[in-house]
């Protein structure tokens, strides 16, 4: 069996990314798996803009940034196999792949980089009632329709979520000439974020219901119409706020869940929460030498978080492979008050340098403080003018703020 | 002039069809759908009934009990999955028990096994039955087989042994003619000697055309959660609560959670009354049934030791299947007394799955003993297949990559499904012509995504290998087109 | 004249309150930092938007993507996108070729964000 100090599973910007990362701390032995026949994941079909303006300081299309990035991996030779299926990896970090070339193969890896991204939220998922026509759709898939294979899969739309790849494809849909009549948002504030709001829908005069869902999906072959109801704060249906949107299409925008199913098959531990690793400070998972970064430990909003997350999980497979990376005790991180998923969920006591803390907001927050408390007493604040359910929170904090932790250490926010 | 036509292509035309398939016959099933088991076969509890419940005496009871006992060889001939898993009907109370022994009684006049079990007999067989259960039947011959593939692989079969399938063409009318009948349909008229009627929810509509003995289908809708693979590691057997009486009398299976062949959770079901045939939505309130009633009874089932809430996170779809449920209280089957030559398969509601095989026997007996018909000499009883890639042995797959690489590329990832096999799934007889076609051949678009990743590759493939066009494929036939138009189009007052 | 905006630089979202005489911003409040002034003195005299989109290549079945050079005024992104359907663009194509020059008058050039050998 083949042997490979580090096996970075997923060709897109995390794993591409952690590739780069791990090359500058001179990793020599990196392998990239990439199962579509390209690099850049999900970002060759993001036509759109808004990329790269905090790694890069210019304002990308996804498509720019996936060449940009596949270019630097290109350049500092990191060998990458499309086209190529991680199977399953072993709790001894075997990995176990596929491609049409090689066949089935197998390879024993040193350190582990898991950068599979994420999957939409489906229809089935959601439990949507009514009729199985043709024309219910994710919006990351009709996404991939019309960028990637040049074909509209609706004109008359109506947009289910208010998450960023719906917003955008709002925008897309109304330029190449399709009708969006309405987004529904089951929460009373949109989970996109604040520009694509305002410049995928706004400026486009499409109407957009909060507190709202689809009840019903009616149509024989095709939808035909969709049925939207209020919901009330248990986001139940209100009987009797039912109205009927004639339409082609319903697009789906209702989240995103990281794709674990390699990291379950090596017996890592998963946060209910997040639908990622439980990683420490390293961004390391329970298994030791196996890291995770990107959509695949939480899901994030924006590329440029993704891309540092990934250098970052690359730098500390180089150091992991260098023996700095000793397995030492942790101090569990809590979400307190107001935050959702905070990463990492544990805290090693040793080492220096800041950690970078990140989480999902639970709410709207104005002029608010993060509180960092260890073992119940309030250690760090940091101040934030706003904080929204939409946008991800992130901030860092002192090691040696973090290093008297004898029992836990907890995030909140305070109002 | 066909010897044969079989309307429907479901469990029960497609059995018919195999069977005639053994003779020297002529034969041709016509089916409105865009694919066999388009319809009730495609939406029920997948479970192959040991026979324990139905009415002694009854067509219900003689062919549920008869079929169930021709399933594994059956599913062993053309290599489909089906597992004996077992069935347990458990009681809460001792009025649940009074029901128990009830069923024991039914269970012992239709010669099934079955066993009356305290709580640590079901213990022994079930080690992590569920919080508050003090009892229940045991039905040891209970399975679980996946319908819709088992009609495929019948169609298939039929297929290669010479019975021709029309797809998309609804048979409209029938007509007495000169030695036989007349049938006019969507796709032009053919004359037979025989029709059987494996019509399902419509099986009403075409015997009254040609018998005064009238009857009627009132379809009855059952909805159904799946649960993804991950839980299936916890629970093996069938496990189902009592039922309990309905108010229109009579009685449903009660809520069961099924095990399903492709290591998956089927959940269900409720049973309601609807008015359209083709009736397969959710709808909210039969959701609902379904979601309340796990979340309050997830305790009583073994999985509820592993995970100790009903998880509706791993819902990953629901679906629905109109039951073709008759105004009388049996199927209906043979030839009416005015209609000589024209034979039901009707009112094949639960356990119709598991009967059909066994009715499909007979009817056919009906026509090829009359008519002396000779078998075929070169009858052949499989198929050609290869099981699916995710359930090869590493050293299969090895195989199976150097004989063709295609099996080397995953179109579906949550299901592990291979280009090799969405190819094979086209090219089959009575082969995929849509996405949903492949999906229920392959199970490509049936895993955690939901076909969001796979379904534009799909596609690729279908238009590939059919020579079609993108915007030609559907997802089920008829107006069901994936996609609308071509990207690009200068517009004519395109304007804010 | 006032006009109301909300500010899409950062979470915030301050509203802006803009007020006009005819075409020209006399102030701008509500704002909490100078990107929002800057960005309510652009938006409510002349709103400027990148541009992003697909266009035909000749001879191929899947288009490429494009974007203008530098935002345009948004009141003539329609007009621009009909511009780019109209176009049928010529392989080899490389990222920041020029595939429309001037579109529209804009002084902003089309070029490709994408490769296409």
């Amino acid at each position: 069996m083949r042997t490979v100090d580090l096996v970075i599973i997923g060709g897109g910007s995390a794993g591409l990314s952690a590739a780069v990362g791990a090359r500058k701390q001179g990793v020599e032995d990196i392998l990239v798996l990439e199962r579509s026949p390209y690099l850049g994941g999900i970002l060759r079909q993001c036509i759109h803009n808004g990329f790269g303006v905090h790694k890069y300081k210019e304002d990308l299309t996804g498509v720019e940034f996936a060449k940009r990035i596949a270019d630097e991996a290109r350049a500092l030779n990191i060998t990458c196999m499309c086209e190529t299926f991680a199977l399953s990896i072993s709790p001894e970090k075997v990995v176990t792949a596929m491609n049409p070339s090689s066949g089935l193969f197998t390879i024993q890896a040193r350190a582990i980089i898991l950068a599979m991204g994420c999957r939409e939220r489906s229809r089935g998922a959601l439990m949507i009632p009514g009729s199985r026509c043709a024309g219910v759709i994710t919006a990351g898939t009709a996404q991939r329709y019309l960028n990637l294979e040049g074909y509209l899969p609706g004109k008359r739309i109506v947009i289910l979520g208010s998450g960023d790849i719906g917003l955008i494809m709002a925008r897309q849909f109304t330029v190449e000439g399709a009708k969006v009549e309405r987004v529904v948002e089951i929460m009373p504030y949109s989970s996109g974020l604040a520009r694509n709001i305002s410049q995928c829908i706004e400026d486009f005069d499409i109407p957009i219901s909060y507190s709202s869902t689809v009840t019903q999906i009616k149509g024989h072959g095709r939808v035909s119409s969709v049925v939207v109801s209020k919901v009330d704060e248990k986001r139940r249906p209100i009987p009797g706020t039912e109205f009927e949107i004639p339409c082609d299409t319903l697009l789906i925008s209702a989240g995103l869940i990281p794709e674990n199913e390699l990291s379950k098959s090596a017996g890592i531990e998963l946060s209910p929460v997040t639908k990622g690793a439980v990683v420490d400070d390293y961004l390391m998972t329970s298994l030791p030498g196996v890291f995770s970064c990107g959509n695949v430990l939480h899901v994030h909003d924006l590329v440029d978080h993704v891309s540092a997350e990934g250098t970052q999980a690359g730098a500390n497979a180089a150091r992991y492979l260098r023996g700095e990376v000793e397995t030492s005790e942790t101090v569990p991180v809590e979400s307190g008050f107001g935050v959702n998923g905070a990463v990492p969920q544990k805290v090693r006591r040793a080492g220096t340098g800041k950690v970078d803390f990140m989480f999902r907001p639970r709410d709207k927050f104005p002029a608010c403080r993060i509180c960092v408390d260890v073992d119940g007493v309030c250690a760090a604040t940091y101040h934030r003018p706003v904080l929204t359910p939409g946008e991800m929170c992130s901030f860092s904090v002192d090691r040696s703020v973090l290093a008297k932790a004898k029992e836990k250490i907890a995030v909140r926010v305070e109002v | 002039m066909w010897d044969a036509i079989v309307i429907g292509a479901g469990i029960s035309g497609c059995s018919t069809a195999r069977e005639l398939s053994r003779y020297q016959l002529k034969t041709l099933v016509l089916e409105k759908g865009h694919d066999v088991s388009a319809g009730t076969t495609r939406g029920n509890s997948a479970t192959v009934h040991a026979g324990y419940d139905p009415d002694p005496g009854s067509y219900k009871a003689i062919y549920n009990v008869r079929g169930s006992r021709m399933y594994p060889d059956l599913c062993a001939e053309l290599q489909v999955p089906y597992v004996k898993n077992g069935m347990i009907v458990f009681a809460v109370n001792e009025a649940q028990m009074e029901e128990v022994r009830r069923l024991k009684e039914k269970g012992d006049s239709n010669h099934v096994e079955t066993k009356v079990c305290t709580r640590e007999d079901l213990l022994e067989i079930e080690p992590d039955m569920g919080e508050g259960v003090i009892g229940g039947l045991w039905i040891p011959d209970s399975g679980m087989v996946c319908p819709y593939n088992l009609a495929i692989a019948l169609a298939e079969n039929a297929a290669r042994n010479g019975v021709e399938f029309r797809l998309s063409t609804e048979a409209q009318s029938i007509e007495k003619i000169q030695g036989g009948w007349l049938v006019r349909t969507s796709g032009g008229d053919f004359e037979t000697r025989y029709i059987f009627n494996c019509a399902g929810t419509y099986a009403d509509k075409f015997n009254n055309m040609v018998s005064k003995d009238v009857f009627h289908i009132i379809p009855r809708e059952g909805q159904h959660l799946i649960v993804d693979r991950d839980l299936a590691k916890y629970t093996k057997t069938t496990i189902c609560q009592t039922p309990e009486p309905l108010p229109t009398g009579g009685h449903t299976k009660g809520m069961g959670l099924m095990p399903s062949v492709d290591g998956t959770i089927i959940l269900g079901c409720n049973a309601d009354d609807v008015d359209d045939p083709d009736f397969s939505d959710n709808t909210r309130e039969g959701l609902d049934k379904i979601v309340n009633y796990f979340e309050k009874n997830w305790k009583h089932f073994p999985i509820s030791r592993h995970v100790p809430q009903f998880p509706r996170d791993a819902v990953i779809t629901a679906y629905g299947g109109s039951r073709a449920h008759p105004d009388r209280d049996d199927f209906i089957l043979g030839e009416p007394e005015d209609a000589p030559c024209f034979i039901n398969l009707a009112g094949i509601e639960s356990p119709g799955v598991t009967a059909a095989p066994a009715i499909a026997e007979d009817m056919v007996k009906i026509l090829v003993e009359r008519e002396g018909t000779p078998l075929k000499a070169d009858y052949k009883p499989g198929r050609e297949i290869k099981a699916p890639f995710r359930t090869m042995t590493m050293e299969e797959r090895q195989k199976a990559i150097e004989e063709d690489p295609d099996y080397a590329k995953i179109v579906c990832r949550c299901e592990q499904v291979t280009e090799a096999e969405i190819r094979d799934a086209i090219r089959r007889p009575v082969g995929a012509r849509s996405v949903s076609a492949v999906k229920m051949r392959t199970r490509a678009g049936m895993g955690r995504c939901q076909g969001g990743f796979c379904s534009p590759r799909v596609l690729q493939i279908l238009c590939e290998e059919l020579g079609k066009e993108p915007l030609e494929i559907t997802q089920s036939g008829g107006h069901s087109n994936i996609l609308v138009d071509h990207a690009c189009q200068p517009k004519e007052g395109n304007e804010q | 004249m006032e006009k109301q905006l909300v500010c899409i630089n950062c979470p915030m979202g301050c509203r802006l309150i803009v007020s006009m005489e005819g075409d020209k911003v006399c102030s701008v409040a509500g704002n909490v930092c100078k990107r929002g002034e800057e960005y309510a003195r652009q938006e409510a005299v002349e709103p400027l938007r990148v541009l992003t989109s697909l266009m035909r290549i000749e001879g191929r079945e899947k288009p490429f993507s494009v974007k203008t050079s530098a935002p345009i005024p948004k009141r003539l992104m329609f007009d621009c996108v009909n511009e780019i359907f109209a176009h049928r663009a010529v392989a080899p194509i490389h990222v920041g070729d020029v595939i429309l020059a001037n579109v529209c008058g804009t002084g902003c050039d089309v070029i490709s964000t994408q490769e296409v050998l």
